[in-house]
C-alpha cells in the first residue's frame, strides 16, 4: 500500500490561462471561449412559469448584471461574490430577458394543473402544458438562447415527490431508477425542440419562500448565498447557450484522448436495461451522447453487462462521433464504467479499438468504496489523497478536505472511489490524475470537488433523461440537453 | 568614543531571532533597512518543495525585549499596547502586518496578523494587542497560519500547500485463516438442510463450513463427531486454504468469502450479535443494565467507551427510554494485492427494546450519519480494531479461536496534512456538529 497525494488539477480558462479553482478562474480570466468568435455575447433567457415566478425570475436575471456580495465568512475562497455580468467581468457577455420571450401560465390553469389526481396523470399533464409553452418559445423568430423554468411553489408540491432532488451524497452511485421523475420527463419531452432548458426554485431569486417539508424526508431545502446561486445558474445557463465555461488544462504533448462514461438505465417499464454512454473530447468536455444496446444479465456477477456485439457497435460508434468532430481518429481511448467488464464487453471493446488501430487503452472500473482513510483529526483526508494498493488498483479521494477552500466542504464522512484498471496503457498514476481532473468538469457546479469524474456522472444524468425518449426518436447530441 | 546602544543590539537580537524562523519555514526574509515607518521587513511565501515563490508577502513589525515579564503578563496572557497612528498605518495598507514579539530571555517570539485583530472595533477601542501565549507563539508550525493570512488578502490565492506530514488509518485490518479445510461430499443440498441436520445433533452447533452442488467445505475436519454423521467422510479430502484464498476463480473466491463470514460470525460470539437485515455486528444489551461501555486501548490510552446505551424519551410514557443505540460494524472480506483484509466500518444498530430492531432505525442512523465527522468515526474503528485483534486470543481460561485472527494494518504517513485547529477557528460556524470532536462517538467520559 503506497499513500501519496494528488495536487489539485488546473483548469484553462480565457486566453489559456489557468486556475485550479472554477470561479477565481472566470473572475480573474473569463470564460474558456472568451475573445473567440463562437463565445457568446448576449444570452437571451426565455422564462416559463406563473405570473409570480416569471417576473421574480426576471428581476433576478437583472439583480445579476450588478453581481451578489460574499456571504459573510472567513473562508473567502469557498463563497467568494459574485462580481455581476457585463463584458469586463466574469462571463464578459449580458444575459437578458424581455417579455417577448417570457410565457406566464395564467392562475386558473396551474389551478386545474395541480388539481389533477394521481402522480402519474398529473406529472404528465404538467410536462406537457410546460412543453408547449417551450414549444411556443421555439417558433418564434427572436428564439431564446435558454429557458428558465421557474416552477410555481403548487407545481413543486405536486412533482417532486419523493425524489431527492438536491442530491444526497450517494446520489452517484445509484443507476438511473423507474421512479416517475419530473425532471427527466420534461427533459425527454421538450427535447426535440432544441432548446436547453433550466429548471429553477422560486428560493433562487427569494430565499424567504418557504417550500412545505413534505417535499423532502429531511428538513427544509437549505438555499445558497445569492452569491453561489448566481455563479452555479450562470454557469449552467452560459454552457447550455453554447458558451465553454472551462476545459482541463493538459499538457499538449500527451496524446489525444477520446474519454467515454457508460451507465446503464431501465427503460419506464421497467424491463428493458439500456446503457448510456457520454461522451468527453478534446477535455472540453464537448462529447456526444449517445444510446448504446440492452444489456444482458451476466452469469459472472448477475449484474448489467453488454453484449459483444453491442459494446462494439457502441464503441465504434463513438469513435466515429469522435472523427467526425475531429477527422481523425483518437490515439487513446479510455472507458469509465461503474460496474465490471466482463469477458464480452472486453471483446467486443478491443475489436472497436483494434480496428481503428488505437494503441493505447484504459478501461477503468469506478465505484464507491467502503474502504476509508482515517486521518487523526476533525477533518477528513484531503482530496486528491491516493492509496494504490497494486499497480492496477487504488483508492483515489475525490470529495475530502480542500486545501484551497480550507474547509471539507461536505457532510458525512465522505467515500473514496475505488479504481480498478481491467485494462491498462497508461501508468496507475496518471489514470488517478486524470479521474481527478475529470470531477472538475461539470458545468451545472461551481464548486470543483465533484464526487464522480464527468464520464459517468454525465452518463448517469443522460440515462435520466434517456429513460422517457422513446426509441427510435432521435435523440439530442449535446450534454446541455440532459443537464 | 563611538557608541551603537543597547537598544540597537536588543532590536537585532530580535530581528535575527525572527529571521531564523521564518527561514527554517522555508519562507525568505528581507529586512527593510533605510528609512521606515516602523515595518523592519517582509516575508515572502515559498513553497519549500519547489522553491516557487509567487510574491505572497507579509510585513513584519517586531519588538524586542529583555523584560523578565511582558506586559499584562499572567499564565495564559499578555498584552501590547500600540499607537492610534500605528494602528491606523498598520490597518490601512495592503500587505498584511505581523506584529512580532520577542521575549529575548526565553527566547520566544510571539505574533498576531494586526489587520485581522483591529478589524474587531472593541480591540480597536482598547488598543492592546492581546497576545495567547500558546496559541500565539511564532514556531515554525505557525508556517499554515502565515500562509492563511498572507492568502486571505486576494481571495482565490492559493499559497503554498501546508507540508506537514500526518498519519492516515486505513480501516482495514489484515486477516489470518487455518492453513488447511475440509471437503467431503453430502446429501445435503443446502446451508439450510445441513444446518438443521447438524442441529439436531449438536446444539449449539458450530458455524464454519458451507454447503455447494452437494458437498461440503469447513474449517472442521469432518472425519470427526458431529461432522462425520452429515457426510461421506472417507471421501473427504483436505486442502490448503490458500488454494481458495488466492484462487482466481470467481466461485472459488465467492465460496472462500462465504467460509470467512461464517468464521467471523463464530469469531465474535458471544458478545456479539448480528442483524439479519442489515447485517451488522452489534453489542448486545447486558440483561440486568441499560447500557455497556467497553474499555480499549485507543491511540493514545486506555479509554472507554459507551457501546449500548438508552436514548430519548417515549412519548406515550416520558418515563421509559425511546430506544437504545448499539455500536456496530458492517465487515467485508477483501483481497487487495494477494493479501485478505477485512474492511471495518463501523456503524450503529437501533433497537426499541435493547433486543429488536426500531421502527425508526433508518432515520436515526441517517441523522447521526449527518453529525458524525472523520474523528468520530476515527474512534470508533480504533475501537473495533481493538476488539478484533484482542478478542478471541488465548487467555487462562479460553483457548485461541483457531480459525480466523486479525491484525491491524500499520498506520499511512502522507506528506502533506490539514491543519485542523486553523481551518476549524475560520469556519463559518464553528459550532457546527460536524467540528464537535467525536461527538456522535461519544466515550463515556464525554456522556453528561
Amino acid at each position: 500500500m503506497r499513500l501519496t497525494h494528488l495536487t489539485e488539477p488546473d483548469l484553462e480558462f480565457g486566453h489559456a490561462f489557468r486556475h485550479p479553482d472554477i470561479r477565481f478562474g472566470i473572475m480573474d480570466y473569463g470564460p474558456l471561449d472568451f475573445g473567440m468568435e463562437s463565445a457568446p455575447k448576449r444570452i437571451k433567457m426565455g422564462v416559463i412559469g406563473s405570473a409570480e415566478t416569471v417576473e421574480g425570475t426576471a428581476r433576478w436575471i437583472e439583480r445579476c448584471a450588478k453581481g451578489f456580495a460574499a456571504k459573510q465568512s472567513r473562508q473567502p475562497n469557498l463563497f467568494p461574490p459574485f462580481p455581476g455580468v457585463d463584458f469586463e467581468t466574469t462571463f464578459r457577455c449580458e444575459f437578458v430577458t424581455s417579455d417577448e420571450i417570457q410565457r406566464v401560465l395564467p392562475a386558473r390553469e396551474i389551478a386545474r394543473l395541480v388539481a389533477i389526481p394521481g402522480q402519474r396523470e398529473v406529472t404528465q399533464a404538467i410536462v406537457e402544458t410546460i412543453t408547449n409553452e417551450i414549444s411556443a418559445l421555439a417558433e418564434q423568430t427572436a428564439k431564446p438562447d435558454v429557458v428558465l423554468i421557474a416552477l410555481p411553489v403548487e407545481i413543486i408540491e405536486r412533482t417532486y415527490n419523493a425524489r431527492d432532488v438536491a442530491g444526497g451524497e450517494d446520489d452517484d452511485e445509484t443507476e438511473a431508477g423507474t421512479a416517475l421523475d419530473f425532471r427527466g420527463m420534461l427533459k425527454a419531452s421538450c427535447m426535440r425542440l432544441r432548446l436547453p432548458i433550466q429548471l429553477l426554485w422560486p428560493t433562487t431569486y427569494d430565499p424567504t419562500i418557504r417550500i412545505p417539508r413534505k417535499l423532502k424526508e429531511t428538513s427544509e431545502r437549505r438555499t445558497q448565498d445569492p452569491a453561489t446561486i448566481a455563479w452555479n445558474l450562470l454557469t449552467a445557463a452560459y454552457y447550455k447557450a453554447g458558451g465553454l465555461p472551462w476545459r482541463l488544462a493538459r499538457d499538449a504533448r500527451q496524446l489525444r484522448t477520446s474519454f467515454v462514461g457508460l451507465s446503464f438505465y431501465r427503460s419506464v417499464d421497467g424491463e428493458q436495461v439500456h446503457t448510456s454512454t457520454a461522451q468527453m473530447f478534446d477535455e472540453r468536455g464537448e462529447g456526444l451522447i449517445l444510446r448504446g444496446g440492452r444489456m444482458v444479465e451476466s452469469e459472472e456477477d448477475r449484474r448489467p453487462h453488454l453484449t459483444a456485439i453491442d459494446a462494439y457497435e457502441l464503441l465504434k460508434g463513438s469513435l466515429k462521433v469522435f472523427r467526425d468532430q475531429h477527422g481523425h481518429w483518437p490515439a487513446r481511448v479510455v472507458l469509465h464504467k461503474t460496474s465490471k467488464f466482463d469477458r464480452n464487453e472486453l471483446d467486443g471493446f478491443h475489436k472497436a479499438i483494434d480496428e481503428r488501430d488505437i494503441d493505447y487503452a484504459d478501461f477503468v472500473w469506478i465505484q464507491k468504496s467502503m474502504t476509508r482513510l482515517y486521518r487523526l483529526g476533525i477533518y477528513p483526508p484531503l482530496r486528491g489523497t491516493l492509496l494504490r494498493f497494486d499497480k492496477d488498483q487504488a483508492l483515489l479521494y475525490t470529495r475530502g478536505s480542500v486545501d484551497f477552500f480550507r474547509t471539507y466542504p461536505g457532510m458525512y464522512v465522505p467515500r473514496p472511489l475505488q479504481l480498478r484498471c481491467q485494462v491498462q496503457g497508461q501508468p496507475l498514476q496518471h489514470v488517478a490524475e486524470e479521474t481527478l481532473a475529470l470531477t472538475k468538469m461539470n458545468w451545472n457546479n461551481t464548486q470543483f470537488d465533484n464526487g464522480m469524474p464527468i464520464t459517468i456522472a454525465a452518463a448517469k444524468h443522460v440515462g435520466e433523461v434517456l429513460k422517457y425518449v422513446p426509441e427510435g426518436q432521435e435523440i439530442a447530441p449535446r450534454y446541455s440537453f440532459y443537464m | 568614543m563611538k557608541k551603537i546602544g543597547k537598544s540597537d543590539v536588543i532590536g537585532q537580537q530580535g530581528m535575527s531571532l525572527i529571521e531564523g524562523i521564518i527561514l527554517s519555514m522555508g519562507f525568505m526574509f528581507y529586512p527593510t533597512g533605510g528609512v521606515e515607518a516602523g515595518i523592519d521587513g517582509f516575508i515572502e511565501l515559498r513553497d519549500a518543495e519547489t522553491g516557487e515563490v509567487g510574491n505572497l508577502l507579509l510585513q513584519v513589525q517586531g519588538k524586542a525585549t529583555e523584560r523578565e515579564r511582558l506586559q499584562g503578563e499572567n499564565e495564559e496572557t499578555f498584552e501590547f499596547p500600540c499607537a492610534d497612528a500605528d494602528i491606523e498605518y498598520w490597518t490601512k495598507g495592503t500587505a498584511p502586518v505581523l506584529l512580532i514579539v520577542v521575549a529575548l530571555r526565553t527566547r520566544k517570539a510571539y505574533w498576531k496578523s494586526l489587520k485581522e485583530w483591529f478589524a474587531d472595533p472593541e480591540r480597536r477601542k482598547s488598543r492592546k494587542v492581546v497576545f495567547d501565549k500558546r496559541k500565539d507563539e511564532f514556531t515554525r508550525e505557525a508556517k499554515a497560519s502565515l500562509i492563511s493570512v498572507a492568502t486571505a488578502v486576494r481571495p482565490g490565492a492559493s499559497g503554498p500547500s501546508v507540508k506537514k506530514s500526518e498519519q492516515i488509518l486505513v480501516n482495514l485490518l489484515e486477516v489470518k485463516f487455518a492453513p488447511r479445510v475440509f471437503w467431503a461430499p453430502t446429501s445435503h443440498g443446502s446451508d439450510k438442510s445441513f444446518g438443521g441436520a447438524l442441529g439436531e445433533i449438536v446444539k449449539p452447533a458450530r458455524g464454519e463450513w458451507i454447503v455447494r452442488s452437494k458437498s461440503v467445505l469447513s474449517f472442521h475436519p469432518l472425519d470427526e463427531h458431529p461432522w462425520k454423521k452429515l457426510c461421506d467422510w472417507e471421501a473427504m479430502e483436505e486442502f490448503d486454504t490458500t488454494e481458495w484464498a488466492n484462487s482466481d476463480d470467481e466461485d472459488r473466491q465467492r465460496d472462500f468469502v462465504a467460509l470467512l463470514n461464517r468464521a467471523i460470525g463464530e469469531f465474535v460470539r458471544p458478545d456479539l450479535y448480528r442483524d439479519r437485515d442489515s447485517r451488522v455486528f452489534f453489542f448486545r444489551k447486558p440483561k440486568d443494565k441499560h447500557s455497556l461501555n467497553y474499555a480499549y486501548r485507543s491511540l493514545q490510552n486506555t479509554t472507554t467507551r459507551r457501546v449500548v446505551g438508552p436514548y430519548g424519551k417515549k412519548k406515550s410514557d416520558p418515563k421509559k427510554f425511546a430506544y437504545w443505540r448499539h455500536s456496530a460494524f458492517l465487515h467485508r472480506f477483501v483481497r487487495l494485492a494477494g493479501k485478505w483484509y477485512a474492511e471495518i466500518t463501523p456503524t450503529y444498530h437501533f433497537t426499541y427494546n435493547g433486543q429488536d430492531a426500531d421502527a425508526y432505525a433508518g432515520e436515526r442512523l441517517k441523522k447521526i450519519k449527518e453529525i458524525e465527522n472523520n474523528a468520530a468515526v476515527m474512534g470508533q474503528f480504533v475501537m473495533w480494531r481493538d476488539f478484533l485483534t484482542t478478542h478471541g486470543a488465548e487467555d487462562l481460561l479460553t483457548k485461541a479461536y483457531p480459525f480466523l485472527s486479525f491484525s491491524a494494518v500499520d498506520a499511512l504517513e502522507l506528506d502533506v496534512g490539514v491543519p485542523d485547529d486553523l481551518w476549524k477557528s475560520q469556519e463559518t460556524d464553528p459550532s457546527s456538529p460536524l467540528f464537535e470532536y467525536a461527538l456522535a462517538g461519544e466515550t463515556v467520559e464525554n456522556i453528561t
